[in-house]
């Protein structure tokens, strides 16, 4: 196993997100990225880009994320969370 | 124009000068963690005037109370969370969670002078929760939570410069918790590792380059911190459930 290979297929958001939002995966290298495993080979690309973008920068790709959630009918109740402290109060 | 509520909610708090953190799923999209979260989590410094302010901001947002308590001070110290829903049009159906005090971190008093000030156009100067504060925050006993850890983490190693401070990789071998990005932090500042590795002994592991190791002690550390979490929401869920069960506070 190669390092950082565990990270590979760690996205934590719905691929449907990803493919309405407009960059590319024209990752940039990170200073840092030449010495450590977290590059195109080991990280998927749009986590990458995601990491290279300025705060303000995901902020904005987020809220652009609303149409798609409004779009699919998105609902504004947390997800059911049986391990959330609050999950029987919110039942 | 953008659909999202989450502006004009912030833009709200700021008008009203509630002096409150950013945390929770919003923080997380401003730190590289995350991408989206349908949701505003807010610290908020528990205090007379503050809280005068947190419910004019409420009012202008139309925001009702959804479950229990009711927001007073005496909850918010305790512990509890606040949960609100915005009625006004532009963010109805917003869902805005407050808390005064979390397990495992300082006060608000501390968190506030390590916060970050965000500009975001259109908004203003955005008040955010410290990244080492964030990933303490997300040590609970929720599954979702612990891959947040991961990728904070990640981005702001990735975003680091060639020759990071101290106090920067200090940071990343206590809270890093990608067992390769261990190993590899371990072999490139051993003398810190080791000096951190008393405190964090699954750092002895990346040391000596044992990955393996590496990740049943990370998912030893996640699991005491899960129960640790469980333990501090134990009475706090009995008070709500006698609340609940009262119709008050």
């Amino acid at each position: 196993m190669y390092p950082g290979q565990a990270a590979r297929g760690s996205l934590i958001f719905e691929p449907v997100f990803y493919r309405h939002r407009n960059k590319g995966s024209s990752v940039m290298k990170s200073p840092f990225q030449n010495t450590s495993y977290l590059d195109t080979s080991t990280v998927e690309a749009e986590v990458l880009d995601w990491y290279e973008m300025s705060q303000a920068e995901r902020f904005a790709e987020s809220q652009k994320l609303w149409e798609v959630f409004v779009l699919l009918g998105g609902d504004y109740d947390p997800e059911p969370d049986t391990q959330s402290p609050f999950h029987i109060f919110e039942t | 124009m953008t659909l999202s509520p989450i502006p004009k909610v912030l833009s709200t708090f700021l008008k009203h000068k509630v002096k409150a953190l950013l945390i929770g799923g919003q923080a997380c999209i401003l730190y590289g963690a995350a991408e989206f979260s349908r949701d505003i989590d807010l610290a908020i410094m528990v205090s007379p005037e503050n809280l005068e302010e947190l419910r004019k901001t409420l009012e202008e947002l139309d925001a009702e109370r959804v479950f229990y308590p009711v927001l007073s001070e005496e909850v918010l110290l305790r512990g509890h969370a606040c949960h609100f829903r915005c009625h006004r049009k532009d963010v109805k159906g917003l869902r805005i969670d407050v808390i005064g005090v979390m397990r495992g971190v300082d006060s608000f008093h501390e968190l506030w002078k390590r916060r970050q000030e965000i500009e975001l156009p259109g908004i203003g100067k955005v008040r955010v929760i410290g990244l080492a504060d964030l990933v303490k925050t997300k040590k609970t006993q929720r599954d979702k939570d612990w891959p947040m850890i991961r990728r904070l983490i990640e981005a702001d190693i990735y975003k680091a410069p060639d020759d990071p401070p101290e106090d920067k990789i200090y940071f990343w071998l206590v809270e890093c918790r990608t067992p390769e990005l261990l190993v590899f932090l371990a072999a490139k500042y051993p003398k810190i590792a080791s000096r951190i590795s008393t405190n964090r002994p699954l750092l002895y592991s990346a040391i000596q380059g044992n990955l393996e190791e590496v990740r049943t002690l990370l998912r030893d550390e996640e699991e005491r911190e899960r129960e640790a979490d469980r333990h501090y929401w134990k009475p706090l869920r009995k008070e709500l459930e006698k609340w609940r069960s009262r119709r008050d506070p």
